[in-house]
């Protein structure tokens, strides 16, 4: 039974109460760091998380919202009840309401890669190795790599709703990282560079190693300007930036 | 700003540290004199009550013909 069957199945048991929505989320998620020495010890330090998102039975009153119950129960009535329950205390919001379909069929979006499920763990260790070393060997000034990280993702969730809502929702990811520290004998500079794509093969280990390198040592030997009026470029990052704050403020 | 570097003769040279821009927005917003052709995304994640949607966010350079830098007094 697919978790879109599932939360249909549940929401079957909730006609007939106030409107309803059930929202259900599973995935798996695995991170590493890289932190000790000597860097082929394989001292890393490994999590491997399995997340049971909560799933929700929301029963609104005029605005209001109860949640009850947890996912890996997903067939146990007493969510419903709980949801139910909860709804009768809570406070009414008039900017709260259902979503209703529009008739738009949503796009179709293909999000999720199983090649982050089928790549050895091995491999995945490999590449946080390889980029710790590539950045340590990316300029004499790399004193230290902080960290090497890898981590990656797949998810499902699924939203069905009285008023016709179903929806369902898949995706992976994968990113690399790594903080490198960099001197000049008399002062430290840090820098960072990351890597993300939907799987481990859409992930470019050099380009990550690379700006963290050039981040940490760029900015080696920086001074303090004196006051001027001058002109000046930005990059995208910091346009974007700029343009935040000024449109913020 | 906490990363800026010397541009002279076209070049990019000594980087700097700890200067301050200074000056109104919307004024300055008025001293854009060039936007480049290089504008990209940056990709995130926008979300609020469990929910997750990836959003983005990008520019490009731009250039402003003046501006107020605030550094040492000399």
């Amino acid at each position: 039974m697919t978790l879109l069957e599932q939360a249909e199945r549940v929401l079957e048991k909730a006609v007939g109460a106030r409107r309803s929505r059930f929202t259900s989320r599973v995935g798996l998620t695995l991170r590493f760091r890289l932190t000790k020495e000597p860097l082929r010890a394989l001292d890393c330090e490994f999590v491997r998380r399995g997340y049971t998102y909560p799933a929700r039975w929301c029963g609104r009153c005029p605005g209001g919202h109860g949640v009850g119950g947890l996912a890996r129960a997903r067939s146990d009535p007493r969510r419903l009840t709980r949801g139910r329950d909860n709804a009768r205390f809570a406070t009414e919001d008039e900017f709260i309401a259902f979503a209703r379909p529009d008739g738009v069929a949503p796009a179709t979006l293909v999000l999720a890669d199983q090649s982050v499920l089928s790549t050895p763990l091995d491999e995945k260790i490999a590449m946080a190795i390889e980029l710790e070393c590539m950045v340590r060997a990316g300029d004499d000034r790399i004193r230290q790599v902080d960290s090497a990280n890898y981590s990656d993702y797949v998810a499902e969730a699924v939203i069905v709703s009285t008023t016709g809502i179903k929806a369902a929702d898949e995706r992976s990811g994968a990113y690399v990282s790594v903080e490198a520290i960099a001197t000049d004998g008399t002062h430290d500079q840090t820098g960072w560079g990351l890597s993300a794509g939907r799987s481990p093969r859409e992930l470019d280990i050099t380009v990550a190693a690379s700006d963290a390198v050039s981040r940490a040592t760029r900015m080696l030997g920086a001074v303090k300007p004196s006051s001027m009026k001058c002109m000046a470029v930005f990059d995208p990052r910091s346009t974007a930036t700029l343009l935040a704050i000024v449109v913020v403020h | 700003m906490t990363a800026a570097f010397l541009i002279e003769d076209g070049k990019i040279t000594s980087p700097l540290r700890d200067c301050n821009l200074i000056g109104n927005g919307p004024e300055v917003l008025q001293r854009v004199d060039a936007v480049a052709n290089d504008f990209s995304m940056m990709p995130g994640t926008c979300g609020k009550d469990g929910q997750q949607v990836p959003v983005g966010t990008g520019q490009a350079t731009m250039r402003l013909t003046s501006v107020t830098i605030g550094g040492t007094a000399s």
